[in-house]
This record gives C-alpha cells, structure tokens and sequence, in this order.
C-alpha cells in the first residue's frame, strides 16, 4: 500500500508538468497577447512592440515556458501583466469567497439531494419520485443565468426582501453591527446564488443517490433482516443506507476539485468576487500568469481528487486491494 | 501667441454662454437655486468591468480613469466644451515660437498623505512616462516634449523638439507622488503597492477597494479647491448590465451610464420621480473603414455612393433609438472643433448612389450584382463580436448596400483575432468600429499618410485604411503646431471638409449614452462626456 501511494504520487509529477505544457502551450496560441489587450487600439505598434520587449513577450515560447517553470519550481507565480499585482496574492484574496460559496452549496446539495434520492427509490414509480424527477430535470435544463435573473427581478426587486448583488452590505460588519445582523446580512446576501446553483446541481447527486438505494434494497442481506423481522425503520437506515450511502462518499473525493473552482455564471450575475470572474476575466486579457496558475491549482486538484477517490474505494471496499 | 490665464477665462466664460445659450445637448446644471450647498451624504455609483490599476501614467481602462480622475489631478482639466482649464497649475505661457511651456503651479496642494506638492513630482511623472523602460502606454503622447525642467518648487518648464498644440490636453494626465515611487525602478512601477492603494492630490482620497464589489473614496478636507461637499463617494461593480440595471431600480446605486438604448424607455419611466436622465454624448464615432488601396473601393465615387447609400439616419432611430446623431466627417459634436454644418450630409438617397456608381463604371450585370471589366462588385466587413448595437447597424447597412447591386458580407471575428491577423497588419477590404478620441481635435495618427504603412508593411499610426493625401497631410501638421484655438478651429473645419469630400471612412454614428442620476445629488455639471467636478456636487435629501 506504501509503495502505491508513493508511486502513485510520483506518476503525479511528469503528469502534472504534461499538463503545464498543454496549457502554456494553447494559451500562446490564441491570438492576442497581453499587451494588445491592455491597450486596445490607444497604441501605435512600435509603443506595443517596445513593452512586449520589456515583459519578454518576444522570446520563443520555450524560452517562457522554462522561466514560468524555474519560477513556479521556486515557489513563484509571477506577477499579473496587467495590475502587476502577485499572482498568488490576487488567488488567495479570492478563493476564501469562492470556497466560502461553493462549501455552502455542497451542502446544501447533500442536504437536499441524498434525501430526495432515498425516499424517491423507497418510492419507486410514486407521484413524489414522479414529481422529484421532474424537478430535477427541470433544474439541469433551465440555463442558471435565467434562474438567477429571475430571482433577483423577484427577490429582489418586486418583493425587495434580498439583497441582489455582493457578498455583503458595505461597511456593515461585525465590528460595526453586531453579530447577529452581520450574520444575517451574509446569509441573506448568499441565499440566492446558493439555490441557483444547488438546484441545477440536484438531479446528478439525487439520481446517484436513488439508483445507488435501489441497488441495495435488492441485496440478500436486506432481505435476510427483513425475514429476521427487524422493523423496516432499521432495516432501511442500518443496513440499507449506510451501504447505499458509499458510492456517494466517494463521489464527495471527486467533487473536491470543484470546491475550489469558479463559477462564472453565477459570479457575474450576483457579483461575487470569486476565482471564476477572475479566470474568466484573466483568459480575456491573456494574463498568462493568472491563467496559468488558475489552470494549475485546478489539475492539481483534481488529480489529488482522483487519487483520494481511489483510495477511499479501498476504506469502503475491502475487495479492491492496491499493491 | 501669449496666452495668460486672464484672457483664457475670459474667452472661457464668453464660450460658456454661447454655449449655454445654444442649449447644450448634455443638459444644464441641475442645482437648484435657493439650496445652500450642504457638506455630506453619500454618493453610489455603478459601474461594469473592475478597475485595474490606480496609476494615471499606467492604467488604460474606464473604470480605473474613473477613480484616478478622482484621486487624482493634472495640472490641467476638461471643461463642459472639452476646452483646458487650470487644476493643479494656476497658469501657463508658451514662448513666442511655441518651443518653450511655462507652467505656474498652485503653491496650496498637498498629498493625501500630507507632504507637500512641487513641481519635482510633475517633472519625475513626465520623465517616468518618457524612460525607456516605461510599460505604459503614454509615450507617444510626451514624444515631442525634449525635456521637463522644475527651476522652482511652482514653476515647470517643457522644453519641445516642434510646437505641439495636441499636448495642453495630454497634460491633463494625473500626476503621481515621487516620494512614494522614486524608489521602484520605472520598469517595476507597475508592481508598486501604491498602486492598489494610491496617494494623489485630488478631491477624494483612497478609502478601501474589495476586488469585483466596491471602491470607497472619502472627501479630502485639505483639497485645495472648491468643495468636495458630499462626504463619501463609493463605486459597486456589476458584471452584467442588465444587473446593474436592477441595482438602479432598487436603489442600491444613484448613478448609471450607458443603459442600454432598449431599456432607457422602461426604466425612464419607472424612475421618473426619483432620477434625472440625460444624454450624454460619446467622444467617439462608429464607422466602416475602406482600404483606399482595394480596386473598388479606390474610386472616391464608389466611396460616395456608399456614403449615400447608407441609410444612417435610420440607424440612429431605429438602432440607437435616437440616442446619437449621424456622423458625416471625424469629429464629433461634442468637440468644439466639431464643423458639421459646413459638411456634405449625404443624406439617404439610395437613387443617386446608384448613379454614382455607374459613373464609376459598375454596372448590375444579370445576376444583379454589380460588374466592372468582369470584376463582380464584392465587399467583405469584418467586425469584431459581441457589439449589439453595431451589429444590428451592419444589418441595415448591408441590406442597404445589397440594395444598390453590391455583394455585401459581414464576417464576425473575435477581438484579439481580429486585431491581430487583420487590423494591426492593415490587411482587410472594409471594416466595422468604432474610435474613442481624446480631448485634442488632432487626428494626425488617423490619417496622415506618415501613419500609415511603412515600407516593410509595419502599421505606424492607426492609419490602417492607408489614406494618403497631400493637403491633408499639410493640414494635419498645421493643426498640431498652430498654438490659437480659433486659427486651430478653421484648420480642423478644412480638414472635416476634406475627409468629407474623400472618405476613409463611411461615418455613421456617434451614439450618446443615456445616463440617470439620483435628484438628490445636485449641482452636477454635465460636461461633453460625463458629469463634471464631483467635488462641487452636494447631496439635499
């Protein structure tokens, strides 16, 4: 188990510079650089040609590439080429609102959906399993972005009883206010982006959760406690659930790069100062460094995330062996 | 060619009411006139896209222009009529040849953080702009200044290489603290903290910003002009338009620019009692640019056809539901140089643009398409996406030019590709956009055949149509060298007429945005393009 861990750590390292390389690479090749984008059409040539010069735009892209990796080896993310500004600073001012909102609604999420799943495979073919499914497919086909404008023309505007925009009013603060009112300022702030995004989210994990109890309430071992004449209670929560439960475990190791990353979207509708505004907004102004960092904070990620994924197979599944 | 501080108000105040009493487009001031300006209140402003970096010298964007125009000040400032007047010089003089600039500098300023303003800090700014390390993107403006001299703490003197009028208005440019980035090596300025964080001399100081939800500025008690009154000025940023719109009608902001054309009606009405809207022109015009060297597009009859075959007062109506006037030649009304009743108007006639061209030899062959020596009459525009408002223009513009027996196609490209493989290697036939001019009438980099293509294909100026013609070169140098507004006024009329006449372009539009401001804010001057000196605004609740 040792050796696997070990080695199956190292694998990580030539992938993870593989996909360094994929990225760089396509990054340069779209058209546009950080330089005419800065400028837009305020620069004669000669002026753009003099600061690509100055920010080493010019050199072969290998040459980039080898000075993005000697200073990422060290630690170094570089600086934005267009506010200058330390890459993983501008990462770690926002990831706290992107992990802060995305936590929230991987709860809400799991709150909602395992529920949903269990009582719509208890009840197979019932008009509650009827209706759910229908609601969750609803959920995944209507574009989130109407949903949300939706919400805030109700919400926020007919009835006025939330907040449209922000993760919180301005200059209301702990400090200023109080626990308790900041406490519901943020909460009524997060509310709307919360069930935008959970409720387009729902069907994957009430759908996996449904099917993964279905599977299990066939399995002899349900059977035998039913004829052992455990009351049903016991039978669906001690024996059923906990096994029906598992794949879902492992779902939550998959989802782990998820937490981290960006909603554009729902970033933009209600102005939530999270990695996705920034991403999107780095891509269109070709910061590399952003990019770049961004991209690679989100493959480690999901490498790590698939490594725990396989792991936890093994705490819940005593056949799968590793060696 | 003296020019004293005296005379120029002078002449300023006599424009102001000429201007007045024609009855500026962009409305008058809306102070009321028995309420006593009050210190206090709050003022929210929206605002899309984030600002970038809160360096004048280095930031190239709206929303950071925006906040640094606050923070900030030049030594010269934009009025109402796009004319300069004092800010942090009190007065200047340019020497009899136009070669030597004396500027008299206010002697009250301070720094937010309370040292004390020289002319030091004008001379490190102008130089950092003129250091070859320099990443921003000023330079070309500062080219013809040789050297900046501070023989006195008030007193800076521009030594230039050719008398350059178009740099008055570039002087307008916020000056920086020395003594907070004298230490950073000019290539590094970017990565100074003060940038995030600026200290400037203008009418608000920095408060806080939280990337991609709001800046707060604070009142400076220690301006050293009129005001500031209302104490706290604060931007929300949105990311989407139809957003900050909601925002508007919900209160959260009391101010919006640019609302979208289809929305002005609806929301005009929802916010009737509680806001002022006003249009506010754009210093800038939207057109299609025609490579003078393509074999149709050549001929100046052609050209002119195009120009009368456009059916561009229908596009103010219908695209910019009235919001904007037709363009007929490179300067827009808001600039006092603007002579658009001495121009051609070409208005919409489709029957002589048809004559025009068979003039020039296109005849409809049998298909219906246009012919000349076998040539089909075939025209592509590119454009870039994501532009509604010019798209549908285009819409109307090729189905008036399929009108006229021309083969007419619209190709949309993405910005950078756009830009790179076409535009700044001057490779196109014809091209939908739109320019965003600076406050100087100039237009030598547009259209002076010197900022065009040079021999090995390098695109100079922004001359990509490569026009090319003799007395508009002349003219163009003129305007920059003659010194007097009102000489300067008859050359740029020579020069509208010019270009009226032979046609780089087909002009369409300039569009005025609609803007809506709280009623509680008053004493707003509306200037050519935006409202103007926050720091005299007050808030009556």
């Amino acid at each position: 188990m040792r050796t696997y861990i070990i080695r199956r750590l190292l694998q990580m390292i030539p992938l993870l510079i593989g996909i360094s390389i994929v990225n760089f690479t396509i990054m340069h090749l779209a058209p546009g650089d950080p330089v005419d984008l800065l400028v837009e059409r305020n620069a004669t040539a000669e002026e753009r040609a003099r600061i690509r010069e100055l920010y080493g735009l010019n050199d072969p892209i290998y040459v980039q590439y080898f000075r993005w990796l000697s200073h990422v080896l060290r630690g170094d993310f570089g600086k934005s080429f267009v506010d200058g500004q330390s890459v993983s600073k501008t990462i770690l001012e926002r990831l706290p609102y992107t992990l802060y909102l995305n936590f929230l609604i991987m709860v809400v999420i799991y709150a909602v959906a395992v529920p949903i799943g269990i009582i719509s495979a208890l009840k197979q073919y019932s008009k509650f399993d009827h209706i759910m499914t229908t609601l969750a497919f609803l959920g995944q086909a209507v574009p989130s972005f109407w949903i949300g404008l939706i919400l805030i023309y109700f919400f926020g505007l007919k009835l006025d009883w939330l907040p449209i925009s922000g993760v919180g009013t301005i200059g209301l603060n702990v400090r200023t206010a109080g626990f308790w009112a900041t406490f519901v300022d943020r909460a009524a702030h997060v509310v709307m982006p919360v069930i935008v995004v959970a409720f387009g989210s729902l069907t994957g994990v009430a759908r996996y959760m449904r099917s993964s109890m279905l599977e299990v309430i066939r399995q002899d071992y349900v059977r035998t406690a039913r004829a052992k004449g455990l009351p049903e209670k016991v039978v669906i929560v001690k024996h059923a659930l906990r096994n029906a439960l598992l794949p879902i475990v492992t779902l939550l190791g998959n989802e782990l790069p998820l937490l981290f990353g960006g909603l554009v979207v729902i970033e933009s509708i209600f102005s939530w100062p999270g990695i996705g505004l920034l991403s999107i907004r780095a891509i269109f102004q070709r910061d590399y460094q952003i990019v770049m960092a961004i991209n690679m904070m989100g493959a480690t990620l999901m490498v790590l995330g698939n490594f725990l994924a396989d792991l936890l197979y093994v705490v819940v599944d005593p056949r799968i062996k590793y060696s | 060619m003296r020019k004293s501080l005296t005379v120029f108000i002078v002449s300023l105040l006599a424009l102001t009411l000429l201007a007045s009493a024609c009855g500026p487009k962009a409305g008058e001031p809306n102070a009321g006139k028995t309420g006593e300006k009050t210190t206090g209140g709050q003022i929210v402003f929206g605002l899309t896209g984030n600002p970038v970096i809160f360096n004048p010298i280095l930031a190239t964007d709206t929303p950071s222009a925006q906040i640094n125009g606050r923070v900030y000040s030049g030594l010269v400032r934009v009025n109402e009529n796009m004319e300069l007047i004092p800010d942090l010089a009190e007065s200047w003089e340019f020497s009899p040849d136009g070669l030597t600039w004396t500027f008299k500098l206010r002697k009250d300023v301070k720094w937010h953080d309370g040292t004390a303003f020289t002319s030091a800090d004008v001379k490190y700014t102008y130089d950092a702009i003129k250091h070859p390390d320099y990443t921003g993107v000023r330079r070309t403006d500062f080219q013809p200044v040789d050297k900046i001299e501070a023989p006195d703490d008030y007193t800076v003197v521009l030594h230039l290489n050719q008398p350059y009028a178009p740099l008055l208005s570039k002087l307008t440019i916020g000056i920086i603290p020395k003594h907070i980035f004298e230490e950073t090596p000019i290539k590094d300025m970017r990565e100074n903290p003060a940038n995030m964080k600026p200290v400037g001399t203008g009418p608000y100081k920095f408060v806080e910003w939280q990337k991609d939800q709001y800046i707060l500025l604070e009142a400076n008690p220690d301006y050293y002009g009129e005001g500031p009154y209302i104490q706290k000025v604060i931007w929300k940023f949105y990311a989407d338009n139809q957003v900050m719109l909601a925002a508007l009608e919900k209160g959260d902001i009391d101010y919006m620019g640019a609302i979208p054309p289809d929305d002005v009606e609806r929301v005009q009405q929802a916010l009737a009692n509680t806001h002022e809207f006003v249009q506010i022109p754009q210093n800038g015009y939207t057109y299609i640019g025609l490579k003078q060297t393509d074999p149709i597009l050549k001929d100046k009859l052609v050209r002119q056809a195009l120009m009368y075959g456009t059916n561009r007062a229908q596009i103010v109506q219908e695209v910019l539901k009235g919001y904007g006037d037709v363009m007929n030649a490179n300067i827009p009304p808001s600039s006092w140089a603007y002579a658009g009743d001495v121009l051609n108007p070409y208005e919409y006639n489709p029957e002589k643009a048809k004559d025009l061209l068979d003039e020039a030899g296109w005849k409809v062959g049998p298909d219906g398409i246009r012919q000349k020596d076998g040539q089909k009459m075939h025209i592509k525009i590119l454009t870039s996406t994501g532009n509604r408002i010019l798209e549908s223009a285009l819409l109307i513009t090729q189905q008036n030019w399929k009108d006229l027996g021309i083969d007419v196609v619209v190709e949309y490209i993405e910005w950078s590709v756009l830009c790179a493989q076409y535009l700044d290697v001057a490779k196109f036939q014809a091209y939908a956009l739109g320019w965003s001019l600076g406050v100087d009438p100039d237009c030598y980099l547009y259209f002076h055949s010197a900022a065009a293509v040079d021999e090995n294909g390098v695109l100079v100026g922004f001359n990509d149509v490569e026009f090319k013609n003799p007395e508009l070169d002349e003219l163009l140098e003129l305007g920059r060298t003659e010194m007097d507004q009102e000489k300067r006024k008859e050359i740029y009329a020579d020069i509208q007429k010019l270009i009226n006449e032979e046609l780089p372009y087909v002009f369409l539009y300039t569009n005025n945005s609609p803007a809506a401001m709280h009623k509680k804010v008053k004493g707003v001057v509306w200037g050519a393009t935006g409202p103007l000196y926050p720091e005299k605004w007050w808030i009556e609740e």
